[in-house]
């Protein structure tokens, strides 16, 4: 059968190849006929071998002005927008920019009919010369103009150790360029030693052959006299290498040589805070120096103040800069907060978070130390909401961890806070607070070889402060080794003079270490410093009444009802302080205030017998005693011995059937 | 067919090794070194030549004398303190190896030079061959043939490479676990280091540098040689601490050590010690209050838990047990007591929790130190309570009378089970026991030893071998027990030739010269004691001079103590015999700060001899003891003032009361020495027929075992009766001058002019020209020593 279509076979397979030869020749695989494999193909010729068809016409060179102003629309945009990827593309491009094209003309685009090319000449492209001879000098600076806003582009996506490449070929040329680069090698370091540190094993055995980084870039900036450059930044960061090389000494002072300089240069303030020895000095260089500070001096007291636990202070200090026009700024509530926080006035703490997490949804500094009086206060709720919160928003952060820990130990789900912790101590080793939380967990778990060995580490990040010390001293309390927690104690009370609840716990220990006048003290001062958890008095009075001080104790015990006598929490060591007046009172034959004190036994249904039998055995007393009187009235000159003998025998009697109290 | 892998079990319980920074990951940690990648490619090397290569068998074995010669070489490179070039390495190499037709040097050397060529990176793989702990079988063995049966017999005993014995093994596994934990980019570094320091780069760029100082030291540079180190330092801080570095080194090599080394613990007990030398008892409890702390997390012995969870690191309760004992021991040696005993309470209440019996029995052997030895010199500060006082009835201690009963008696766990140590560990301590108890009859003067043998308060230790020195120790303190005894029952030339027997063995060592421990100290100071009762001060002198350098108070306080307290004694009574008060009162000043009771003795004595007698009696009068001992010699010192004062009723009433308290006890002299100041009253009184029935009562023993004073006075006692009875008294008086000579001469006046009074006309034996002679002498001796001779007061 013929095709119709198709000629003869032989024609239909010649046709076929030479459908075949074409579709090669389109492909490539095969040159055209005449034609060499390599020569060049025409546009035409491409479109038709790919199968897309396009428009490829041959477009002139790009105008260098208009590719220039262009690309700095751009980057103004991305910048402006924030598109950090899509700015780093072009300040790339605007770093490697020909030379040529350096020239600056305000002739526009879009603006204008000027043709966009020069020529249109179908002339291969070929890419423009990069020729460095001849450039005119405003074309160098513009290039180095666009290096320099290129290499700031990097600091921003974190490529430090490459934008210090760029910085380096710009960095003579103006001040701040030089800054940068000692900058961002600085952060370089800082990133690859935090990045190695993050690794699980610590490693002790390496090869590293040379100083560290930190010391040669120091020296480096030492020998060529930076720190004494007009551009004080440069002796801040000085400053922070020092800081970085364990020269503390060193790093105080020159932060207090850039404040000295420039008092508007805040890093410098915050610095010297972690770094300055006491407060008197902090208020000393403050005043000597004659440093004009609008504010930040008084910021910088209320972080020294913080530091050395003299939070309400602090908090006065940050009222006043509230009161002189700083309103309504979260860091200054959060300051106020955890300074609250430590305070343990918890109510305080959590309404300043509330108001800023108002303003300020997604802020997280300080918000662990929320989350810590929401624990103490037992507000599951918040705790969880706060909780699912920051999880949503911030999953890999100390502070979330810290926070999502909480709310498991709330939940008494000790096993899950003690895996937060340790993610939250993966991303954050050198908090002293965390390694005292995780230590608490693990004393939940009665680990308490963990908890030691966590309270020691928060102890060797941070000496003074005494959540650690007291932790150690609890754990070892607990154990029943008050002798060997005693040390502890003492050092946590130290850290934090003025703590009531310290007091206490070592009053408690002394106590039990059988010294009396130490634990006396103790109780007292705590009583005396605000008694937080209310129970100095108590645990005073319980000492006194335990070594058998009965005045003694009845004075504390009559302090502790003025002071908690309407406390409902307190009722049973009301209960208890008013049957022991009334007793002490009566056996010391004050029956006025025995009475008084029997009284009030009576609002009380446990010891309302006990005040019916005290009434009931002072008017018997006093009964007696007035018909004594009488008597001795009736027979003033015969008064027989024997008489007295049985009214004597009488006044022994006692009503019957009641029980005694007994202390 | 692919073997399945086997499951990792990993307990849901926190990682507390990755949470505490995987501290004891360093215990396997040594330095990898270019030298040591060559070794171990050596170490391959001689593998493959004498097992074969993968499934090719070798056709050339080493042979015996070849394996020796590679066993030289490989040990050397393993134990090198320094890394050689790679110069010195092929050399070395090519020395044993020469020119072998196996090739092994050029396999070394084609290696080494692909490393260098980049060609290859380091490889750390292990030979099969290495894990083989016995020969395979040949394959051209028949099955029947018993030839390789009889080959495995004969090695059966062999230390076999693969062995946990074998140090070459042990080091091989070190440093496999380093470089398995060696990040990434530590082991391109070690690449490149290769590289170098085969292309003959700088050999100190390879050395293990630290971020403190560098180099650090061999002794220093992993974990390990820092803890053998460490213990080291330790051992000879407490056996002979002149033998060990500054204490401003000692706390640099501790924050090397803490820095580089945080799993090496046993650096805080270190700078502990050397606080304790430095007499800071504060910084030392903070430094063993640190190790015990971060001891409570250790390194598991359970292998097999740690090869399926991967876990090195496990709490531990043990610190809570001994932290306590630690401390309370500091706290008794700087005379606090009062915490010492509450802190051993908390200790035994742990021990009792944890059912731990070396524990309890140590708790309780250090409550009765605290009881009968306190922290002073003397056993003045006996402050034993009664064992039923102890308030918490939860916490059982044991009696010392039954402190050594394992069986019974309170027992708190299980002992001896798991180790030899631990039946070393509660011999020791029931030793312990057994001199706290010798202590104790000792004070109350009712101990009786019956041979004079160490054995009676010592441990004879029953094993052969003493590694922990645990015999040697208790022998000290019962050489230091025997001759304080000796001395206190007059039994001088006993202890003296003890104590020299003590110092031969001390001296028999080879690591530490030898020990200076307070024991030995206080063996020595009993020598001295010894030589100063018979009058030889000099020597006395001459030895105390010595201790004191031996002993140097910087760092050996406590021995010190007991040198300072010996010299004042000695110089009190060498000044006061010669008349010396001046020096007198500052030999009582010097004695002062370490024993209140001798103070007063001596105090009481001298102003008796200045003539301010009713003082030195209201002294002694108002003297409170417990200690028997002391009583007796207030009695005695006050028979003696009375004597003096003529008021011979009251030195009656006194001596009769010391004889009352001599009765229940087992002292050797007391007896003799009342009996002789008895008998010197007498002769004052006129009575002398009775003086001579109570001196017959103590001649032979004072005659043995008293001092030399004793011993003069009783021979002046009788030449004075005799004179008086008109005897010739000048037999005894010539044992005076002989003990007196050049020792006490103003008891040599005395018996210059008893002779004068013999040789006078009316005297017994008058002889002019003796009477002469006596008073030329007598005159001599006044021109230096003009005053009297308080000998009635002795």
């Amino acid at each position: 059968m013929t095709d119709r279509n198709f000629s003869t076979p032989i024609d239909r397979s010649l046709n076929r190849l030479t459908l075949i030869q074409q579709a090669a020749q389109r492909s490539g695989a095969l040159p055209a006929a005449g034609q060499l494999r390599y020569s060049k193909l025409s546009p035409f010729d491409v479109s038709q071998m790919s199968g897309v068809s396009i428009s490829m016409v041959e477009r002139g060179k790009i105008n260098g002005h208009e590719y220039l102003r262009e690309l700095e629309w751009l980057q103004k945009e991305t910048s402006n927008r924030c598109f950090l990827d899509a700015e780093l593309w072009t300040n790339e491009i605007l770093a490697y920019l020909p030379n040529d094209w350096c020239n600056g003309s305000d002739s526009g685009l879009w603006n204008s009919g000027v043709k966009p090319f020069l020529n249109d000449s179908y002339s291969s492209i070929s890419s423009p010369t990069s020729s460095a001879a001849h450039v005119p000098e405003h074309a160098t600076k513009l290039k180095s103009k666009y290096t320099s806003k290129f290499a700031r582009t990097l600091i921003k996506n974190k490529e430090f150790r490459r934008a210090s490449t760029f910085l380096e070929k710009t960095m003579k040329e103006n001040v701040e360029d030089l800054f940068l680069y000692y900058r961002v090698l600085f952060l370089a370091y800082y990133q690859e030693h935090l990045e190695n540190d993050c690794e699980g094993i610590e490693r002790k055995t390496s090869f590293a052959e040379e100083n560290s980084p930190f010391s040669l870039l120091l020296q480096k900036m030492v020998n060529e006299k930076l720190r004494e450059h007009e551009d004080v930044w440069f002796e801040y960061l000085m400053g922070l290498l020092e800081v970085q090389l364990g020269l503390k000494v060193e790093a105080e002072k020159s932060f207090r040589s850039v404040i000295v300089r420039d008092p508007r240069i805040w890093p410098a303030w915050e610095g010297l805070s972690l770094l300055i020895s006491d407060i008197e000095d902090a208020d000393n260089f403050i005043l000597n120096s004659e440093i004009k500070s609008l504010w930040m001096s008084d910021w910088f007291m209320v972080l020294v103040l913080q530091r050395f636990q003299q939070h309400s202070m602090a908090i006065q200090k940050a009222e006043q800069l509230v009161t002189r026009g700083m309103t309504g700024i979260p860091m200054i509530i959060t300051k106020i907060a955890a300074c609250s926080n430590a305070r343990h006035d918890h109510e305080q703490a959590i309404s300043n978070f509330m108001d800023v997490r108002k303003m300020d949804p997604y802020r997280l500094q300080d918000l662990h130390l929320l989350s810590d009086s929401l624990y103490i206060r037992s507000d599951q709720v918040q705790l969880s909401n706060l909780a699912m919160d920051v999880y949503k928003s911030h999953k890999f952060r100390w502070e979330t961890c810290c926070v999502v820990a909480n709310y498991h130990s709330l939940r008494r789900d000790s096993e899950h806070a003690i895996k937060f912790f340790q993610r939250a101590l993966r991303l954050n080793p050198g908090f002293a607070a965390l390694w005292v939380l995780i230590g608490h967990e693990f004393m939940e778990m009665k680990n308490n070889a963990a908890a030691c060995v966590s309270y020691r580490r928060a102890i060797e990040i941070d000496p003074a402060d005494h959540r650690g010390w007291y932790g150690l001293g609890q754990m070892y309390d607990i154990m029943r080794m008050p002798a060997y927690a005693l040390y502890y104690y003492q050092e946590s009370q130290k850290c934090k003079p003025h703590d009531s609840r310290l007091l206490v716990a070592l009053g408690e220990v002394y106590t039990k270490l059988n010294r009396v006048e130490d634990a006396e003290k103790c109780f007292t001062g705590a009583y005396l410093f605000g008694d937080v958890e209310g129970n100095a008095l108590w645990n005073l009075a319980k000492l006194h009444e335990k070594f058998e001080n009965h005045n003694q104790a009845a004075q504390v015990f009559e302090v502790f009802l003025v002071v908690y006598e309407l406390v409902t929490s307190a009722e049973e060591k009301v209960i208890y302080s008013v049957a022991f007046l009334a007793n002490h009172y009566f056996k010391t034959g004050n029956f006025e205030k025995a009475s008084e004190f029997a009284t009030k036994c009576l609002a009380y249904d446990t010891i309302c017998q006990e005040g019916n039998r005290l009434f009931r055995a002072i008017s018997n007393i006093q009964q007696r005693e007035s018909e004594l009187a009488a008597r001795e009235k009736q027979h003033e000159g015969s008064r027989s011995p024997v008489s007295a003998a049985e009214e004597q025998g009488a006044d022994d009697e006692m009503s019957e059937g009641e029980d005694e109290l007994s202390f | 067919m692919q073997k399945n892998q086997q499951r990792v079990y990993k307990r849901s319980y926190p990682n507390l090794d990755s949470l505490f920074g995987h501290p004891f990951s360093n215990v396997i940690g040594e330095p990898i070194t270019p030298m040591k990648m060559a070794t171990i490619y050596v170490m391959r090397i001689c593998f493959q030549i004498h097992f074969g290569f993968h499934h090719e068998p070798t056709e050339y074995p080493m042979t015996l004398n070849e394996k020796r010669c590679t066993f030289y070489l490989l040990a050397g490179l393993f134990f090198s303190q320094e890394d050689l070039t790679y110069d010195e390495f092929r050399c070395a190499v090519l020395n044993v190896f020469l020119d072998d037709e196996r090739e092994f040097v050029t396999s070394i050397y084609t290696a080494m030079e692909s490393i260098a060529a980049g060609e290859t990176d380091i490889n750390l793989w292990v030979e099969d061959e290495f894990y083989t702990n016995k020969y395979a079988r040949p394959p051209h063995f028949d099955r029947d043939d018993g030839r390789y049966e009889w080959l495995l017999e004969q090695c059966k005993d062999d230390l076999h490479f693969s062995s946990p014995h074998s140090h070459m093994y042990r080091w091989l596994k070190r440093i496999l676990g380093q470089f398995a934990k060696t990040p990434t980019t530590d082991k391109w570094e070690l690449n490149k280091a290769m590289k170098r320091w085969i292309l003959r780069g700088d050999v100190d760029n390879f050395s293990y540098k630290s971020p403190l100082y560098s180099p650090v030291c061999y002794m220093l540079n992993c974990s390990l040689r820092s803890r053998t180190f460490v213990n080291e330092m330790i051992y000879k801080m407490t056996k002979n601490p002149i033998m060990t570095y500054e204490p401003e080194i000692i706390w640099l090599i501790h924050a090397t050590v803490q820095y580089l080394h945080p799993d090496v613990f046993e650096a805080n007990i270190m700078e502990a010690l050397s606080h304790l030398q430095d007499r800071d008892a504060h910084s030392t409890i903070i430094c063993f209050k640190k190790f015990f702390d971060v001891s409570m997390y250790e390194l598991t012995e359970d292998i097999a838990h740690f090869s399926r969870t991967h876990r090195m690191g496990v709490p531990t309760h043990t610190p809570m047990m001994y932290a306590p004992i630690i401390q309370a021991r500091v706290h008794r040696w700087f005379g606090d007591l009062r915490t010492a005993r509450f802190l051993l309470t908390e200790s035994l209440q742990q021990a009792q929790i944890r059912c731990d019996e070396i524990a309890h029995q140590m708790a309780n052997v250090e409550l009765h130190t605290v009881d009968y030895i306190g922290g002073g010199c003397l056993l003045e500060d006996k402050t034993v309570r009664n064992i039923e006082e102890v308030n918490d009835r939860r916490i059982v201690r044991k009696a010392l009378k039954h402190i050594n009963d394992l069986p019974g008696h309170h027992r708190a766990g299980p002992c001896c089970i798991s180790s030899e140590d631990d039946f070393e560990l509660i011999h020791e301590m029931d030793s312990y026991g057994k001199m706290i108890m010798v202590l104790k009859q000792i004070a109350e003067g009712t101990f009786k030893m019956k041979y004079h043998r160490i054995a009676e308060i010592g441990i004879t230790c029953p094993l052969e071998t003493d590694p922990q020195e645990r015999g040697d120790k208790v022998n000290g303190y019962g050489y230091a027990i025997m001759t304080s005894n000796m001395i206190r029952n007059g039994m001088y030339e006993h202890c003296e030739a003890a104590a020299q027997e003590q110092i031969f063995q001390n001296q028999m060592r080879d690591t530490t010269e030898f020990h200076r421990t307070e024991a030995f100290c206080v063996t020595n100071i009993n020598m001295a004691y010894a030589l100063a009762a018979k009058g030889e001060y000099d020597e006395c002198y001459d030895l105390l001079n010595e201790m004191n350098e031996l002993y140097p108070e910087d760092i050996l306080w406590r021995c010190n103590n007991h040198i300072h307290l010996a010299a004042a004694v000695v110089m009190f009574e060498r000044e006061f015999l010669g008349g010396y008060f001046i020096e007198s009162q500052i030999a009582i000043d010097n004695l002062a700060p370490y024993s209140v009771n001798e103070t007063k003795f001596r105090q009481s004595l001298l102003w008796a001899a200045m003539g301010r007698t009713r003082e030195s009696i209201k002294l002694l009068q108002e003297m409170e003891t417990t200690d028997i001992y002391i009583k007796i010699r207030i009695q005695m010192q006050l028979g003696s003032f009375h004597t003096y004062e003529q008021n011979y009723i009251e030195a009656r009433k006194h001596f009769e009361e010391a004889v009352k308290l001599v009765a229940g006890t087992t002292f050797r002299t007391m007896r003799a020495m009342i009996n002789r100041r008895i008998s010197t009253m007498l002769m004052c009184k006129g009575e002398y027929v009775g003086a001579r029935l109570h001196l017959r009562e103590c001649y032979d023993c004072l005659k043995v075992d008293g001092t030399y004073v004793e011993k003069a006075c009783m021979y002046m006692t009788l030449a004075r009766i005799d004179r008086l009875m008109g005897n010739d008294p000048r037999p005894y008086l010539g044992q005076v001058r002989q003990l007196a000579n050049d020792k006490w001469p103003t008891m040599e006046k005395m018996a210059l002019a008893e002779l004068v009074k013999v040789h006078m006309p009316d005297g017994p034996v008058p002889d002019s020209n003796r009477l002469a002679w006596a008073c030329g002498q007598f005159g001599v001796m006044e021109e230096d020593y003009p005053g009297r001779c308080d000998w009635l007061l002795m």
